[in-house]
C-alpha cells in the first residue's frame, strides 16, 4: 500500500517488546552470578530514528538503575554492570534494548501507526506538506463517497477543479463507457489525429481490441489522461471505477513539476494516485455497507413530435402528395389513438444494488483484513448492466523493523449492453406507429408496410432486437497481487520494496441474431449471410517492481529529506478477435453455428512495453520557513528510439511560509500563508510501440521459385518485405512545467485559500510524417517528434466555514472553486494539415463541426462557416466566405473558429451543514464561456428525414415565402437531400450551465440505538446525482445513451 | 572495516553495470507480430529472403507479373489488335487509345509507381544493412548481396524513368525527371534531369558490375550478365551507342547465352534470357487468365499474325509465328492469343524475361546501323534470323533504312507481349499515327509520359 511505501510507518506493539526483550535480560542473567566487569561511567544518548534529534524524558532502565533523558536525550548512569541490556521507552515511540557501553547512543522510532495527515505522499517520497513546493490535491474517499457513491470521478471534479471529467453527449451515461479525464488542460493531439493508418494495413503499434484493463493502450486512445496509480501500482481508469468505491482511503492529484517530473515519462499528463484504506487493527470487525442506487432515464431535453402534429408536418411538407392513401391509413392509425412515447420503449428505471462487506482485525505484528464487495449497476437503457465483484485479502507482519505485507485481489466485471440498441432510433420512431402487435400483444418486427408503386415498403421495429437472442457483452477478471516491504534501516534511512503483477482477461461476445433488423434488406441470395457474431479475446499483464531508498535528517534548524528509487515495468497485452455470419436460427446463437469467418483472417494484436524508472529527490527546509527540493529522473523505455534510449527529467521547487517568519504576528485576519513555485519537465509515452524498430513480414502465399518445382524447394525462396522503418531517434515528449501558487489561512482559520497558475509546454508530440509515394513508405508510416501543444491558466480554491461550534457539534461550510485554462497548440505538423483537409472534405460528414488543428488555436475549436442568417428573399442560407463576401454556397474552405467547446471558467460550488449526527449537503458544477454545435436543430430539424420523427421544433420559425424573416429553412420531406445544413455558426449556441451534481443527507444513529442492536457504527445515506440543471436545453442530450439521474440509499454498519 | 565498505560499493557497482546492460537488451522488445529487422538480417539468408520478397513484389499484378509485361504495356506497345470493349476492360481500352487521364490507367500508374518504389525502399533498407550487418557474410557473399541490390535497384528505377519521365529523344537529358532513391528515408529523394537519373543508374549498375561475379549464370536474379545487358539497354536509351555496343557485343560474344532453333514448349525461350523473373508461381496462372480468358482474349487477328511475321522478310517458318496460338479464338470469331504467355509447361509458364540475349543483338545492330556499319548491322540480325527458322537476309548489307525498319520488325516479333515494345516507340518518340496494329484512335492528346501520382 501507498502508506507503507511512503510513510514512515513503524508497526509495532510497546508490551509485547518490552516483555520479550526485558525478560530475556533476566533469562540471561541468573541471580546468583554477579557480573565480573563494571563499567564506570556509562553515558546514553537517546535520538530520534528518523531525524536523529535528541529524545527527552525517555524511560531508562539499566538494571535496577533508571531515569530520564534530559533535553539533549543524554543520561549519565554510575558503576553498571557490562553486558546487561539498557532499555529504553517513552510514550509514542518503540522501546529498544542494547547491551551497555561507556558511551551509547540509541535511536528510537516513533510508533506512528499511520503516516500524519498532513503529509503529502507521491506513492514514492513523503513530506510534510509544509515542506512540499508542488501543486498536488488531496481528497479523502469519505469527502468523494458523500458526493457520489458510484463513481470518483464525478466526485473528484467538485473538490479540485483541474480533474476535469468529459462525457460526451453521444454516450451519455452509458455505465459501460469510461468518461474522458485530463489534469487542468491538453498535453496531446487526440488519437484520430496522430495515428496514421494504411488500407489493408494494420496499425502494429497500438492493441486493437484491447483489455479494458490495457492501460497502454488506454493512453494511446486518450492521450491527455493522466496517469492512474492504484497503491503505487499502475492500472487502466476503468479498472479504478469498477473497483469498490468504499475502499478509497484517499485520492492525491499530483500536478506540476515538482509533483511529477520524478515520475518521468508518467507523469507528464499528472497523476492520480488512489490510495485504499488498510484493514484497521484492534478488535475483529466486521463493517457491512449496502446501497440501491435508482437510475432515472433525463430524457426532458427529447421534444418529439406526437402523432398528430407530426402527420400534420408530413402532410404539410407535402410528403402524401404522391401517396394520399398512406396519409389515409396514417390517419387511421392516428384516429385510433395510436400515439406511441418511443422514448420509453428501450428505457427504465434502472434499480442497482451495492453491498460491501470487510473484516479487519490483528495486531501489531499481525494484522488482517478481507474485503468482499458486489455492485450491479443498472443503466437507464433496458438490458444495460456493469456487475462489479471485487474479493481481496490483505496480510501484514511485522519482524522487528521490516514490516511486510500483501494484498491479493480479485475482480470480476460483467458488462452487457443494450439490445435494444441505439437509443437515437427510438427518437426516431414514428409516433403513429405501434411498436406492440395488435393481435398477440407482442414486440412486432415491421411496424409498418404499404406498397407505394409496386415496391413493398417496410419499416422495421428497432425494439425487437430486444426481444430475441441479440449479445452484446464484455466481461473480465483480474487477479492482482501487491507486496510491500518497509525497512527502517535506522540512521534516517528507510528502504521500501514493492511488487505488483496482475493478469486480466476479456471476452467480448457481440451477436447479431439472423432476425436481427440490421439483415432486414438482405436479399434471398445473402440469406444465408445473416447473423453475425463477432468475439474478441484480450489479455493484459503487468508487473511492476519498485525499490525506494529514503533519508530524513534534522539538524538544528535545518532539515534534510533525501529519496530515490528504480522502478522497471513490464506490459504484455494480447487480443484476437474473430468474427462469423451465417446463423441459420436466432436459438443458435453460439459461435460455432456460423457458417463462415467474415475475414480470412482473425484480428490479432500483441504489444509489450517495458520501462525503467530511476528518480532522486532533495529537499530541504530551514526552520520550516524556507524550503527548496530538486528532483531528477531518467526514464528508459522501450518505446524509444535507439537513440534516444534514456529520457531524463527534472524539477526545482522553492516555498516560504511566511506564517512561519518571527516578523509574522499573531492576528485575526491572517492565519497562515505560504508562497510557493516550480518548475521542471516531465513527458508522455503516449503514442505507439515499436515506431523505433525496422521490421519485416514474410509473404505467406509465395515464393520465388520456378513453376513445378519439386519438395525441394519447399521454403528456398521465401521473400520478406518491409513494414516498418524505424525512427532510432524517437523519443517521449517532454512537457515543460511551471507553476506558483499561494495557499492561506485566513478569518481564524475559518477561510481557506489556494490559488495557483500554471503553464504547461508539451514539445515533440509523436505525430506522422508525410512522405510522398517515391519513398516507398506506402504501407507503413514513419513517425516523428513534431507538433507541441501549450496550455497554460489558473485554479482557484475556497473554503469557507461559516459556523464552527463545538459545543453544539454544528459545522457549515461552504465551497467555491474554478479553473481557466486555454489550450494552444504551438506547432502543428504536414500531417495534421493533411488531417485538416481531409475533414473539410465533401466525404466526410459536414453536418457536424469537424475538428481542425491550427497553429495558435485551441484544440477543441468548433469550426463552421460564418451565416449570415436565412435569406428572406430566397430562403437560403446565406454565408460569409473566407474574403468577407456574401454567397449562397457552403464551402468548407470558408470555415473559421467559431466558439470553443471548452469553458473559460468551469468549476464547483457548494455547501455542507452538519448537525449533531446528521450532514446534509448540495453541490453543483458549473461553466462559464463554452460554446456548442446544436446538432438537434442540424439533425432533426433542418437536414431532417420525415420519413422518421423529427424534433418539436421543425413546424415553427421555418421559412416560407420570400419576405419571411425566418431562423430555420424551408420544410422539406428530407432537408438533407433538398437543401443540406452544413457546419454553420448558425448553430453554434452558448453552452453556460449549472448542474446540480449532488444533493447529499446523512445520519449516524446515536451511540444509544447502536448498542441496543450491538454494533459499533450505524449510518444512513441519500445521495441524489444530477438532480437538475441550468442552462440552454435546446439540443437533445445522451444520443445513443441517455444521461440518468441517480438516487441511492445506503447503509452502512460496523460489528 | 574501510576494505569492507570498499567491496559494498564495489559489489553495489558491479551489480548496478549489469542490470543496466541487461536493461539495454530488456528494454529492446521486438514487435511481436512482425519479425524485427534484427532476426531477418542476422544471416546470410535473411539478406536472401529480402531479395527474394523485392523479387515477388516485381511479380505483382499491377507490375512485372501482368501490366508492365503482357498486360497493360503489351496493350500499349500493340503486341494486341483486338477490339477491346470499355464495359470489359476499360483499362486496356483505353489504354489502347493512350488515354492517360482515364481514372483506372491513372490507379495502375500509381500502383506500378508505387509497388516499384517499395521495392527500392526494400532495396535500400538492405543495402543499408549489408554495410551495418558486413560480418554476417561470408566467401563472396557481400559482394554478390551488395551488387544484386544495386543492379537491381537500378533496373526499377530505370523502368519507372522509362514510364514516368519523357524519353531523350522527345525532351533530351536536361529536364528534370523523377527521384532516384539511393537511400532509404522517409523525406522525398531530389527529382534528377534524365541525364543525372541515367547517370545514377550507371553508377550503380558499374559498381554492381565490379562487385558481381561473371560465372554466376542464375538468370532468375539479377547477376554480372543481368547489369551488362541493362547497361546496354540504358546506354541506347541515353544516346550513348558507343557504350551501348560494347555492353551488347560484351553479352553475346560472352557465348553464355547461345540461342535456340527449336522452343519445344518452351516459349518464353528462357535459354535464351539474360535476367528473368519468376512470376509468383501460385497465382501467375490467375494473371494470365484475367488478361486472357476475359471476352474477347487479349490477342492477335490471323491477318495481323501474317502481316507481322509473314509478310515483308519474314516467312511462316519462322517459329516465333507460333506464339499465337491459332487453335484458341478463331472458331468463335475472336483473335488468337498469345501462346507464349499462357504456356502449358508449367515448369516455365511463370518465367518472365525481363533483359533476353537477343535484344543484345537488336542493340548492337541498331548501334551499327547508327555507326553507317550495315554489314555488321545485317550480321547481327541474321544471327538471330537463323535462329528462328527464317532464312538470312538476301542482301549481306541492307540499306540503312531498311535496317532501321527491320530492327523495328524483329523487335516486334521477338517480343511480342513482353512489354518492350512500348519502351522501343517511346525511345524512338515514334508518332502515334505511326503506331501499328491500331484498332480504336489514339486520343488528341495522346502522350508517351506516364502520369506521376499527387
Amino acid at each position: 500500500m501507498v502508506s507503507f511505501a511512503a510513510g514512515i510507518l513503524f508497526i509495532t506493539g510497546i508490551s509485547s517488546e518490552v516483555f520479550a526483550e526485558t525478560g530475556g535480560y533476566y533469562q540471561q542473567v541468573p541471580k546468583d552470578s554477579l557480573p565480573k566487569k563494571m563499567i564506570g561511567k556509562v553515558r546514553i544518548t537517546v535520538k530520534d530514528l528518523v531525524d536523529g534529534a535528541a529524545v527527552d524524558s525517555a524511560y531508562i532502565s539499566v538494571g535496577i538503575k533508571h531515569g530520564y533523558s534530559d533535553n539533549n536525550g543524554i543520561i549519565e548512569f554510575d558503576s553498571v554492570p557490562a553486558g546487561i541490556m539498557v532499555t529504553i521507552t517513552k510514550a509514542g515511540y518503540i522501546s529498544q534494548s542494547k547491551k551497555v557501553k561507556a558511551d551509547l547512543q540509541i535511536r528510537i522510532g516513533k510508533r506512528e501507526m499511520r503516516s500524519s495527515a498532513n503529509n503529502y505522499k507521491n506513492g514514492l517520497y513523503e513530506r510534510p506538506l509544509e515542506h512540499f513546493s508542488g501543486a498536488a490535491t488531496i481528497i479523502s474517499g469519505n469527502d468523494l463517497r458523500k458526493i457520489n457513491p458510484l463513481n470518483f470521478t464525478e466526485a473528484l471534479k467538485y473538490y479540485d477543479p483541474s480533474f476535469i471529467v468529459t462525457r460526451d453527449n453521444l454516450n451519455g451515461d452509458d455505465p459501460n463507457v469510461t468518461p474522458s479525464v485530463k489534469i487542468r488542460g491538453s498535453y496531446n493531439f487526440p488519437a484520430s489525429a496522430t495515428i496514421a493508418s494504411q488500407t489493408g494495413t494494420t496499425v502494429t503499434g497500438a492493441q486493437i481490441n484491447p483489455s479494458v484493463g490495457d492501460y497502454v493502450a488506454s493512453n494511446i486512445a486518450n492521450p491527455n489522461q493522466p496517469v492512474i496509480l492504484l497503491n503505487g501500482v499502475q492500472v487502466a481508469l476503468q479498472t479504478a471505477l469498477d473497483m469498490d468505491m468504499n475502499r478509497i482511503e484517499k485520492i492525491t492529484i499530483l500536478k506540476d513539476a515538482a509533483a511529477t517530473s520524478i515520475y518521468g515519462v508518467r507523469g507528464g499528463t499528472g497523476v492520480l494516485l488512489i490510495q485504499t484504506k488498510l484493514p484497521q487493527k484492534g478488535d475483529f470487525t466486521v463493517t457491512y455497507s449496502g446501497q440501491v442506487q435508482v437510475t432515472t432515464p433525463d430524457l426532458s431535453s427529447y421534444n418529439v413530435l406526437n402523432a398528430s402534429e407530426k402527420l400534420q408536418l408530413e402532410q404539410a411538407a407535402g410528403y402524401y402528395n404522391s401517396n394520399p392513401s398512406l396519409y389515409q391509413s396514417r390517419l387511421y392509425q392516428v384516429n385510433k389513438g395510436i400515439n406511441t412515447n418511443w422514448l420509453n420503449i428501450p428505457t427504465r428505471t434502472g434499480v442497482g444494488s451495492k453491498h460491501t462487506l470487510s473484516l479487519e482485525g490483528g495486531d501489531d505484528d499481525i494484522n488482517y483484513g478481507l474485503d468482499f464487495s458486489y455492485n450491479n449497476i443498472e443503466g437507464v437503457m433496458k438490458g444495460s448492466n456493469r456487475n462489479n465483484v471485487n474479493l481481496g485479502g490483505y496480510i501484514s507482519t511485522r519482524i522487528k523493523n521490516v514490516v511486510i505485507n500483501n494484498y491479493l485481489s480479485y475482480q470480476r466485471s460483467n458488462a452487457s449492453n443494450s439490445t435494444y440498441g441505439s437509443f437515437s432510433e427510438y427518437a426516431r420512431q414514428n409516433p403513429y406507429w405501434n411498436p406492440y402487435d395488435s393481435v398477440t400483444g407482442e414486440m412486432s418486427r415491421v411496424v409498418e408496410e404499404y406498397t407505394y408503386q409496386g415496391n413493398t415498403v417496410r419499416f422495421y421495429n428497432p425494439a425487437y432486437n430486444g426481444t430475441i437472442s441479440t449479445t452484446d457483452e464484455a466481461a473480465y477478471s483480474r487477479l492482482s497481487n501487491l507486496t510491500n516491504i518497509n525497512w527502517m534501516i535506522g540512521h534516517g534511512f528507510r528502504l521500501n520494496g514493492r511488487f505488483g503483477i496482475s493478469k486480466q482477461s476479456d471476452e467480448q461476445n457481440y451477436f447479431l441474431p439472423p432476425t436481427h433488423t440490421a439483415f432486414a434488406g438482405y436479399t434471398p441470395s445473402q440469406f444465408f449471410n445473416r447473423g453475425k457474431y463477432n468475439q474478441t479475446v484480450s489479455d493484459f499483464l503487468s508487473m511492476e517492481g519498485t525499490l525506494n531508498l529514503d533519508y530524513t535528517k534534522k539538524t538544528g534548524l535545518h532539515q534534510f529529506y533525501g529519496s530515490t528509487g528504480l522502478t522497471g515495468l513490464e506490459t504484455r497485452s494480447e487480443s484476437t478477435g474473430i468474427e462469423l455470419v451465417g446463423f441459420t436460427t436466432d436459438k443458435l446463437s453460439d459461435l460455432a453455428f456460423g457458417n463462415a469467418y467474415s475475414n480470412t483472417k482473425p484480428t490479432t494484436g500483441i504489444i509489450e512495453t517495458r520501462l525503467v524508472s530511476g528518480y532522486g529527490n532533495f529537499a530541504y527546509s530551514y526552520d520550516n520557513r524556507y524550503q527548496f527540493e530538486a528532483s531528477v529522473n531518467a526514464d528508459a523505455s522501450s518505446q524509444f528510439g535507439e537513440n534516444n534510449r534514456v529520457a531524463s527529467h527534472w524539477s526545482a521547487g522553492a516555498s516560504w511560509n511566511l506564517h512561519q517568519e518571527r516578523f509574522f504576528q499573531e492576528n485575526k485576519i491572517l492565519n497562515q500563508l505560504r508562497v510557493r513555485a516550480s518548475v521542471g519537465t516531465t513527458g508522455n509515452q503516449f503514442f505507439q510501440s515499436y515506431l523505433g524498430h525496422s521490421s519485416y513480414n514474410y509473404y505467406t502465399d509465395r515464393q520465388y521459385i520456378q513453376g513445378g518445382s519439386g519438395f525441394g524447394t519447399r521454403g528456398i525462396g521465401l521473400g520478406a518485405f518491409l513494414t516498418g522503418f524505424a525512427n532510432e531517434d524517437i523519443k517521449a515528449p517532454e512537457t515543460q512545467k511551471q507553476n506558483v501558487g499561494v495557499d492561506a489561512v485566513l478569518l481564524q482559520n475559518r477561510l481557506s485559500v489556494r490559488v495557483d497558475a500554471y503553464r504547461n509546454k508539451t514539445n515533440g508530440l509523436v505525430l506522422p510524417v508525410v512522405s510522398s509515394s517515391s519513398t516507398g513508405f506506402i504501407n507503413f508510416t514513419y513517425y516523428d517528434n513534431l507538433g507541441a501543444i501549450e496550455n497554460k491558466g489558473m485554479e482557484f480554491d475556497l473554503n469557507y466555514t461559516v459556523i464552527r461550534n463545538v459545543k453544539k457539534a454544528i459545522t457549515w461550510t461552504v465551497r467555491l472553486n474554478g479553473i481557466h485554462n486555454e489550450d494552444r497548440i504551438t506547432t502543428t505538423s504536414e500531417y495534421l494539415d493533411k488531417v485538416n483537409n481531409a475533414n473539410d472534405a465533401m466525404s466526410v460528414d459536414q453536418t457536424r463541426p469537424q475538428p481542425r488543428y491550427v497553429t495558435g488555436q485551441s484544440l477543441t475549436g468548433i469550426w463552421a462557416v460564418r451565416s449570415l442568417g436565412i435569406d428572406p428573399a430566397t430562403g437560403q442560407e446565406k454565408f460569409l466566405k473566407a474574403d468577407g463576401t456574401e454567397t449562397f454556397t457552403w464551402d468548407a474552405s470558408d470555415k473559421v473558429f467559431a466558439g470553443d467547446l471548452s469553458p473559460d471558467l468551469l468549476g464547483s460550488f457548494g455547501t455542507s451543514v452538519s448537525v449533531k449526527n446528521i450532514t446534509a449537503g448540495i453541490y453543483f458544477n458549473y461553466q462559464v464561456g463554452a460554446k456548442y454545435y446544436n446538432q438537434t436543430l442540424a439533425d432533426r430539424l433542418e437536414n431532417a428525414d420525415l420519413t422518421y420523427n423529427v424534433d418539436s421544433r421543425a413546424a415553427g420559425n421555418r421559412w416560407k415565402q420570400p419576405g419571411d424573416n425566418a431562423l430555420y429553412k424551408q420544410l422539406s420531406i428530407n432537408g438533407m437531400t433538398t437543401s443540406p445544413t452544413y457546419a454553420t455558426t448558425r448553430f453554434i449556441e452558448s453552452n453556460d450551465l449549472i448542474n446540480c451534481s449532488a444533493i447529499a443527507l446523512g445520519y449516524s444513529l446515536p451511540i444509544n440505538i447502536i448498542e441496543k442492536i450491538k454494533a459499533k457504527t450505524l449510518k444512513l445515506g441519500f445521495v441524489a446525482n444530477n438532480v437538475f440543471r441550468t442552462g440552454n436545453n435546446n439540443v437533445e442530450r445522451g444520443i445513443y445513451y441517455p444521461f440518468n439521474r441517480m438516487y441511492s440509499f445506503s447503509i452502512t454498519a460496523g460489528f | 572495516m574501510y576494505n569492507r565498505g570498499l567491496k559494498i560499493y564495489f559489489l553495489a557497482a558491479a551489480l548496478i553495470i549489469v542490470s543496466l546492460t541487461g536493461c539495454k537488451k530488456w528494454l529492446d522488445t521486438d514487435a511481436p507480430l512482425q519479425v524485427d529487422e534484427n532476426t531477418v538480417l542476422s544471416n546470410e539468408q535473411g539478406f536472401k529472403e529480402v531479395l527474394n520478397g523485392v523479387y515477388l513484389q516485381m511479380g505483382g499484378k499491377t507490375v512485372y507479373g501482368r501490366d508492365m509485361t503482357f498486360g497493360l504495356m503489351s496493350v500499349l506497345g500493340r503486341s494486341y489488335d483486338t477490339t477491346i470493349s470499355p464495359a470489359i476492360a476499360n483499362l486496356y481500352y483505353q489504354g489502347a487509345r493512350y488515354n492517360f487521364q482515364d481514372p483506372e490507367v491513372k490507379t495502375t500508374f500509381k500502383d506500378i509507381w508505387n509497388n516499384l518504389y517499395v521495392s527500392i525502399a526494400n532495396l535500400n533498407n538492405l543495402l543499408d544493412n549489408v554495410e551495418i550487418r558486413r560480418n554476417v557474410f561470408t566467401g563472396n557473399n557481400y559482394n554478390t548481396t551488395k551488387g544484386e541490390a544495386l543492379g537491381l535497384r537500378a533496373f526499377l528505377h530505370f523502368d519507372l524513368l522509362r514510364m514516368f519521365a519523357p524519353s531523350p529523344a522527345a525532351a533530351g537529358l536536361n529536364l528534370p525527371a523523377i527521384p532516384y532513391v539511393s537511400k532509404i528515408s522517409p523525406y522525398a529523394a531530389p527529382v534528377l534531369t534524365t541525364g543525372a537519373f541515367i547517370d545514377s543508374c550507371i553508377a550503380d549498375l558499374k559498381t554492381a558490375e565490379s562487385l558481381l561475379s561473371q560465372t554466376d549464370m542464375t538468370t532468375s536474379r539479377f547477376t554480372h550478365w543481368g547489369v551488362k545487358g541493362l547497361l546496354a539497354r540504358i546506354y541506347l536509351y541515353k544516346g550513348d551507342l558507343t557504350n551501348a555496343q560494347s555492353y551488347a557485343l560484351s553479352v553475346i560474344n560472352s557465348n553464355k547465352f547461345p540461342m535456340i532453333t527449336a522452343v519445344n514448349s518452351d516459349w518464353m525461350i528462357t535459354k535464351e534470357h539474360v535476367f528473368s523473373l519468376y512470376s509468383s508461381f501460385n497465382i501467375s496462372a490467375e494473371y494470365y487468365k484475367s488478361v486472357l480468358n476475359t471476352t474477347p482474349p487479349l490477342g492477335f487477328t490471323t491477318q495481323n499474325q501474317t502481316a507481322l511475321y509473314v509478310t515483308g522478310g519474314g516467312a511462316t517458318s519462322d517459329f516465333r509465328r507460333a506464339f499465337l496460338d491459332p487453335t484458341t479464338g478463331v472458331a468463335l470469331g475472336n483473335t488468337i492469343m498469345p501462346r507464349k504467355c499462357y504456356a502449358t509447361n508449367t515448369n516455365l509458364s511463370n518465367v518472365l524475361p525481363m533483359i533476353r540475349v537477343t535484344e543484345m543483338y537488336y542493340i548492337a545492330a541498331e548501334c551499327a546501323t547508327a555507326a553507317l556499319d550495315s554489314l555488321k548491322a545485317t550480321d547481327l540480325l541474321d544471327s538471330v534470323r537463323v535462329h528462328r527458322g527464317l532464312p538470312r537476309y538476301t542482301l549481306a548489307a541492307l540499306k540503312r533504312d531498311s535496317l532501321n525498319i527491320e530492327i523495328r520488325k524483329e523487335y516486334q516479333k521477338e517480343f511480342l507481349s513482353e512489354g518492350q515494345m512500348f519502351y522501343f516507340y517511346k525511345r524512338k518518340n515514334l508518332p502515334f499515327t505511326s503506331l501499328p496494329f491500331t484498332k480504336v484512335p489514339v486520343v488528341a492528346d495522346a502522350s508517351y509520359v506516364f502520369i506521376k501520382p499527387e
